[in-house]
């Protein structure tokens, strides 16, 4: 267990307002928190670790993706999520003038170059949050020209796709398939992405994943096939967000040997290479 | 708000509960160490563990239950790479350590004692998360038989760290102690459960897991309470402390000292700022020195 990775010198726990709280689709919230000290900090892919402040229920923090740092009002940190259990229930009903206790910016985020490759980003259903704040990361870095970008988005119906309109704005192009065909590609976002990578042959690839797991396995697979360099985030229920309760644990690959080790998602993770993990 | 616990002098009565707050360096500056009272390590065993598989805890009201399975680096990493870090320092070092059998227990106890550094060793007799694991402090023989072996090989205080899972846990206190303990760490999870009604499964990788935070608060205190009427201190508390009054609660029912859970995986900076809110709850109430509340509630 790896007593590394983790710097406890970036991450903040505090208490902040919120600022708006709205659905942004049918069964998707957006919440804007007030994080001036933390914004600057965040890299994209990285997650915030949050609860309301001041109740007994729910007892632990949820992990959020950051969706957005927009540039107004500073120090804004905007998060993106699906109302499914009790725990998002209560952070989604959150409103402007009650406060929420937050622990980030966590975990290890996405890792990028300007070596000319295209990068495509792989979203199925709310795995698309943390992908708006990496295609403007890309772009602002001067790492990766908007028209070397592609959105992905697969999600079961057409109500559940996301985020098209921030790809548009930045200038991503962007391609939708949904499983129910009510909305672009009739087909799921990893069956949308081989016909992506066949207009882009020739051309080096970077996968960029987030989604459900099964989505994501079936991702890493078609890296694995085409021999793509692959980064995918991934979900876990997790309790203390700096890898010391070692719930969120995943099995990954030795760096030698065929033997493989436990990593911990909020802390090693979210982002984990394709090549290595084992699940 | 010094304390002394079993010969142990510590600047105030809260300490982290081994399992919630790993081994403490690998958190600072996030935390600041030096403002607690003691650390307890993560559970140590003769060999690194992996732990048990995925899903290893799920969130219930006011609580979780967790079935890590000891996931740990081993005693040799845990005397080369992690006491050194811990040294000289203004809390105490409360190594936790894990045995198959008395004989497991005693050798490292004895690894400890020779690695130094350490001012009081925690027996963790009452893990319900590996096989075997809660039997040594089920079984109040078992329990006398660890303690005895373990006491054979260091003059560190040593702690035995109780189960709740017991109809009564008075007679595994007395034994314990008949062991050479020189204080009990009341207590570990509550046995429980959480099943997927969907999937017809449990929440789980392991079928029964331990319940931890406020929920069990009152079932600790109880316990506490047992001990204490059985057997006197000193007794370090824990189950569900999350906050100064919660921990003013343990000691006047007679516990030396408190460990902070649970509640540092919701707030990393629980066991500090217990700590923290001590002195002005204290005085409050009138209280100059923690040690005039500690036990004054009256045994019947």
């Amino acid at each position: 267990m790896a007593l590394t990775a983790l710097r406890p010198e970036k991450v903040l726990l505090l208490e902040c307002d919120v600022l708006d709280s709205r659905e942004k689709a049918p069964g998707c919230r957006l919440l804007r928190l007030d994080l001036p000290e933390m914004a600057p900090r965040i890299e994209a892919g990285q997650f915030l670790h949050i609860r309301p402040a001041g109740v007994l229920t729910p007892y632990l923090r949820r992990p959020f993706s950051v969706y957005d740092v927009p540039a107004s009002p500073r120090g804004a940190v905007d998060l993106l999520f699906t109302v499914i259990g009790s725990g998002t229930y209560a952070l989604g009903s959150l409103r402007p003038g009650t406060r929420a206790s937050v622990l980030g910016p966590l975990g290890r985020p996405f890792r990028f170059a300007s070596d000319g490759a295209v990068s495509v980003l792989v979203a199925g259903g709310i795995g698309v949050a943390p992908f708006p704040d990496l295609a403007k990361k890309l772009i602002a870095a001067g790492s990766v020209p908007a028209k070397d970008i592609r959105a992905v988005l697969g999600a079961r119906s057409r109500s559940l796709v996301f985020c098209r309109e921030d790809f548009a704005a930045l200038g991503v192009p962007c391609e939708v398939g949904t499983d129910d065909g009510s909305e672009g590609f009739h087909g799921n976002a990893v069956q949308l992405t081989a016909r992506v990578l066949e207009g882009l042959r020739g051309q080096p690839v970077r996968i960029y994943g987030c989604g459900p797991e099964p989505m994501l396995r079936a991702l890493q697979k078609l890296c694995v096939e085409r021999k793509i360099s692959g980064q995918l985030s991934i979900d876990r229920r997790m309790a203390c967000g700096l890898g010391i309760c070692r719930s969120c644990v995943v099995r990954v690959k030795d760096p030698a040997g065929p033997d493989w080790h436990f990593e911990t998602v909020c802390r090693e993770g979210p982002v984990f290479d394709t090549e290595t993990l084992l699940w | 708000m010094a304390v002394s616990v079993a010969g142990i002098a510590l600047q105030n009565p809260v300490l982290c509960a081994s399992g919630t707050f790993g081994y403490g360096v690998e958190l600072e500056p996030l935390v600041r160490l030096d403002r607690l009272g003691g650390l307890v390590g993560k559970t140590v065993t003769a060999e690194p563990r992996r732990g048990n598989a995925p899903p290893r805890t799920f969130e219930t009201p006011a609580g979780m239950l967790n079935s890590i399975g000891l996931e740990n680096p081993g005693i040799e990493s845990y005397c080369e790479e992690i006491l050194p870090r811990l040294r000289g320092r203004a809390f105490r070092v409360f190594a936790n350590v894990a045995g198959e059998d008395a004989r497991s227990f005693a050798r490292l106890v004895s690894r400890l004692d020779r690695a130094g550094g350490v001012d009081g060793i925690e027996l963790n007799l009452s893990c319900p998360n590996v096989a075997g694991g809660l039997d040594f402090s089920t079984d109040a023989r078992l329990a006398r038989e660890v303690v005895a072996a373990c006491r054979a090989e260091t003059r560190v205080p040593l702690f035995a760290k109780l189960t709740p899972n017991v109809t009564d846990p008075a007679p595994i206190a007395v034994a314990a102690r008949e062991g050479g303990a020189d204080g009990l760490t009341c207590v570990n999870t509550v046995l429980g459960m959480a099943v997927d009604w969907r999937r017809r499964a449990s929440r789980l990788s392991a079928r029964h897991a331990g319940l931890s935070g406020p929920a069990i608060r009152p079932i600790a205190l109880r316990v506490v309470d047992q001990v204490r009427r059985a057997v006197g201190g000193p007794i370090l508390a824990a189950g569900g402390i999350a906050t100064a009054e919660d921990a003013l609660e343990f000691l006047v029912a007679g516990a030396s000292a408190v460990q902070v859970g649970t509640a540092s995986f919701v707030e990393i900076t629980a066991p500090e700022r217990v700590a923290a809110d001590l002195p002005a709850l204290l005085a409050s109430a009138g209280v100059g020195d923690v040690n005039d509340l500690i036990g004054t509630l009256p045994k019947d």
